[in-house]
């Protein structure tokens, strides 16, 4: 314990150190608000780290230091963008996501502490109140919804905008953890043909479809189509860890490939987004200037980067949620790319070590479908910015500037803590 | 219990990480200097915010641009719209064009002389800039060039064949460079192509005004002898004939040229042959590799086997070969400077402030063509063509002009107009090309213009 102790300490003095050169430089000629903002994240920080420990929330300290990490750079970046005074858009970035980061480390203590405290395996006896919670939420947007940037997933509380989606996201994993963990067994010998075994296995997977074809419904009607491709993702990796069946996965295969043939032929933007995938170059200045710019940003950045603040990737339109990668990319360049890189996949790492350590079906599905979920939303969005993929917005979690999508990334740490913390936990 | 499915989604996790890091290396190792000095990248275009961007000066140190201070701070505006396919345009979000890309890093500083000069700058308490670009293009005989084709399409390109300076370049329809920001979605989407620099990218059939060529490749056959023109003549069954079908008669070099008689060249052509006349372009450097600062084409020439009708075509300037102006200005150039091809130079001084950072771009020969004797023979017969031929309108009292007309037939309408010619005839000073898009005769349409532009020219100091 003492040891995660002083690795914390000096990680939040070598890395806030850097920060503050960062934000000084970013914010010349301000110096206070500099300081006042560097101090704002380190007092953030620390205090949590502190509270964390003394009530052994964190279990896990890897898995908060690493998110905390991530949040600093992108409050950096998003400093930097605010700094830059662009037409008024990143005016005041910084200091929202500052507010949300403290109402993050507020959400993660809490639900560490209540996972914790309640035994998290209760929460598998509520799949059904996760799910119908999760389809109001995401029900809520089609008649109150308001779009921006094309998705239509954002609910409005005067001048509070949440996005149900990214909370949505744990109450999917919260049901189909519970469903699986229940009527998982099931699905491993539904029938001994394995091409006959997908077809089988519909009928005990009745409410679990129904469900999850509800959120992606929702989700394409929202337009949200990143988030509705990770749902299904998740959906069949934990369907794959509970049957231990690969058959699921390539039924589910041939069920997204027909999807995807049928929103191609449906969907003007999603043929729009497919064509600009495979040549955003064709119109530099239209439908292709958001990705191609963020190339040149990229292309820009070379190895080491502009340094903070230095860049120009405030010409990228969104830069500050869906290609705040690119941002990190120019001005911190390749070594910060591929850094933030690495802090995702160590912390999917962990998390499935959590996984593992639980002791329990169901909070084995959760761990790993929380930690996946994670995972392969940075794919998503990375993959997009850098044309491995097509493009669909999704946040980067802990960088992207966006309340729900911190809160909510946070509040995924606080229940891999809080089962960490667990009764069946076999770590030290 | 279900580890090993866990460690696969790991696995499979871990290789789509990898492709993410690879797509990353991709483009910010293996194509970043490509993708920073893309003319679209607005970065470079801005780099210089706090640098003041070099300005443009023609050859008699005449601005081109000015700088003028509004609210935001010191703006540079261009003063010649004539001048927006020579120079272009440096804008934050369509990037850069023109010279203002081929000389990006010098007009905003990034030079490390020229970044040492501004940082000696910043401490004496000076603004930082970029270096200064003097053209060879002169301010005077440009406006004159962009007034007479004003209202035209096509293109007007005067040069000095003695040095291949670019006295003036102007290609119509052009635009505003100024108002680029706004008015770029337009002009791009604008059927006429007024990006387009017809004068270096635009390919035209070059009609009669190849007739000066062709006399160079058949030298041995029109030497000394005569063709009678009976008004049209027929090869492997297809007919070429004269306009209206007039019969020149006995004709020799200097009549030929003067009245531009499809049947004595076709004749000559054919008896020259492909080889000799392909020879001849070479030497001439059409179709050839051109070294030039701006964007351009090489003039294509027809390819593969060319039938007896394609030879006799190409004789009269028609078939499949197409020229650029640039290519017919410099071959041109090769008849009046006595053989002797200048290379095309558009800059000729490129310096800092203080003089740390000079560049200066010499006159360099680029193709010896033919002998200074047959030049002077062809020259002759292109007196002609102005004393009392088709060209007379391109007439200049008390000098001695050459030149060819041209009207070129071409799928899209009437004739271009062209003419090509230089003065003083016995010592050349100005080369001056001009092709007129569709507006019929080059006679009428394009040698008064070409009157125009040479008197402009010979009044330079």
């Amino acid at each position: 314990m003492k040891s995660a102790n002083k690795m914390f300490f000096l990680l939040i003095c070598l890395f806030t150190l850097g920060l503050f050169l960062a934000f000084a430089t970013v914010g010349k000629g301000k110096l206070l608000l500099t300081l006042f903002f560097w101090a704002a994240y380190v007092f953030l920080v620390t205090v949590a780290f502190l509270i964390g420990r003394k009530f052994e929330l964190f279990p896990e300290p890897i898995l908060f230091i690493i998110p905390v990490f991530l949040s600093g750079l992108g409050l950096t970046e998003l400093y930097a963008l605010q700094m830059k005074q662009t037409n008024g858009i990143y005016d005041d970035v910084a200091f929202r996501q500052m507010a949300w980061l403290a109402a993050s480390m507020i959400t993660v203590l809490a639900v560490s502490a209540l996972t914790r405290k309640h035994n998290y395996e209760k929460l598998a006896r509520y799949k059904y109140i996760w799910a119908i919670l999760g389809m109001v939420l995401l029900g809520l947007t089609i008649p109150f919804g308001q779009s921006f940037g094309g998705a239509r997933s954002w609910l409005s509380f005067g001048s509070l905008t949440i996005q149900p989606s990214e909370f949505v996201k744990i109450l999917i994993v919260l049901f189909l953890a519970g469903y699986l963990s229940e009527y998982g067994q099931y699905l491993k010998n539904a029938h001994p043909k394995w091409w006959i075994r997908p077809f089988k296995a519909l009928w005990y997977l009745g409410p679990l479809l129904f469900v999850w074809i509800m959120a992606l419904l929702l989700l394409v009607f929202q337009r949200d189509l990143g988030t509705a491709v990770l749902y299904f993702g998740v959906f069949l990796a934990l369907i794959y860890l509970v049957s231990g069946r690969f058959s699921y996965v390539v039924a589910g295969g041939l069920v997204a490939a027909v999807g995807a043939v049928i929103s191609l032929a449906a969907f003007d933007h999603v043929r729009m987004r497919v064509k600009i995938w495979l040549n955003p170059w064709n119109d530099i200045t239209g439908a292709g200037y958001q990705i191609v710019q963020s190339l040149f940003a990229l292309g820009s950045g070379g190895i080491l980067g502009v340094g903070f603040g230095a860049g120009q990737p405030e010409i990228i339109p969104s830069v500050h949620n869906d290609f705040i990668i690119a941002a990190i990319a120019e001005e911190l360049g390749l070594m910060g790319g591929l850094l933030v890189l690495a802090m995702f996949l160590a912390l999917c790492a962990r998390g499935l070590y959590v996984a593992k350590k639980t002791g329990t079906v169901f909070g084995f599905l959760l761990a790993s479908g929380l930690s996946l979920l994670l995972a392969w939303q940075v794919i998503v969005i990375v993959g997009g910015v850098v044309r491995l993929l097509p493009l669909t917005g999704v946040n980067l979690p802990f960088i992207s500037y966006g309340g729900s999508s911190l809160v909510s990334s946070y509040a995924t740490i606080g229940l891999l803590q809080g089962m960490a913390g667990g009764n069946n936990y076999h770590d030290g | 219990m279900m580890d090993k499915q866990l460690k696969r989604l790991f696995c499979f996790t871990v290789i789509l990480f990898a492709a993410l890091a690879a797509m990353l290396t991709w483009y910010q190792f293996f194509r970043a200097k490509e993708l920073w000095a893309h003319p679209f990248n607005p970065r470079r275009a801005s780099l210089g915010k706090s640098v003041l961007r070099g300005g443009f000066y023609d050859r008699t140190g005449e601005p081109l641009t000015v700088y003028t201070k509004d609210g935001t701070g010191i703006g540079r505006n261009y003063l010649l719209n004539s001048l927006a396919h020579v120079i272009g345009y440096a804008d934050p979000r369509y990037g850069t064009a023109g010279l203002e890309s081929a000389f990006d890093s010098e007009l905003s500083g990034s030079i490390t002389a020229i970044e040492l000069e501004n940082v000696i700058a910043a401490v004496t308490g000076r603004s930082k800039a970029g270096a200064d670009i003097t053209l060879t293009i002169d301010r005077r005989i440009q406006e004159v060039a962009a007034a007479t084709l004003a209202g035209r399409r096509g293109a007007v390109i005067v040069m000095d064949p003695l040095n291949g300076d670019i006295l003036a370049m102007v290609s119509n329809p052009g635009f505003d460079p100024n108002n680029i920001n706004k008015d770029w979605f337009w002009i791009a989407k604008d059927e006429r192509q007024p990006f387009l620099n017809r004068a270096t990218v635009g390919f035209y059939p070059p009609g009669s005004t190849f007739k000066p060529l062709i006399a160079m490749a058949a030298a041995d056959v029109w030497n000394g002898t005569t063709i009678d023109c009976g008004g049209k003549t027929t090869v492997d069954g297809r007919q070429i004939s004269e306009p209206r079908l007039t019969a020149h008669g006995e004709v020799d070099l200097n009549t030929a040229m003067a009245v531009s008689c499809n049947v004595a060249f076709v004749e000559w052509g054919l008896q020259a042959g492909w080889s000799a006349i392909r020879e001849t372009c070479r030497r001439f450097g059409i179709g050839e590799e051109t070294p030039f600062i701006l964007p351009l084409e090489r003039s294509r020439l027809p390819s593969g086997k060319i039938s007896a009708v394609e030879l006799a075509e190409t004789s009269i300037g028609q078939g499949r070969l197409q020229m650029t102006p640039l290519s017919m200005a410099l071959a041109i150039c090769g008849i009046a400077n006595e053989g002797v091809i200048m290379a095309p130079r558009l800059v000729k001084q490129v310096s800092s402030r203080m003089g740390l950072y000079d560049a200066n771009y010499p006159a360099v020969v680029w193709h010896r063509a033919a002998s200074a004797g047959l030049c002077r023979q062809v020259t002759a017969a292109m007196q002609s063509v102005i004393e009392w031929g088709t060209g007379q309108r391109a007439a200049i009292p008390g000098v001695t002009v050459a030149g060819k007309t041209g009207s070129a037939e071409n799928p899209h309408g009437i004739s271009h107009a062209w003419f090509v010619g230089f003065a003083p005839a016995e010592a050349p000073r100005a080369v001056v090309t001009v092709i007129v898009e569709n507006a019929g005769s080059g006679g009428t349409v394009a040698a008064p213009i070409a009157k125009e532009v040479l008197q402009a020219a010979l009044a330079r100091r």
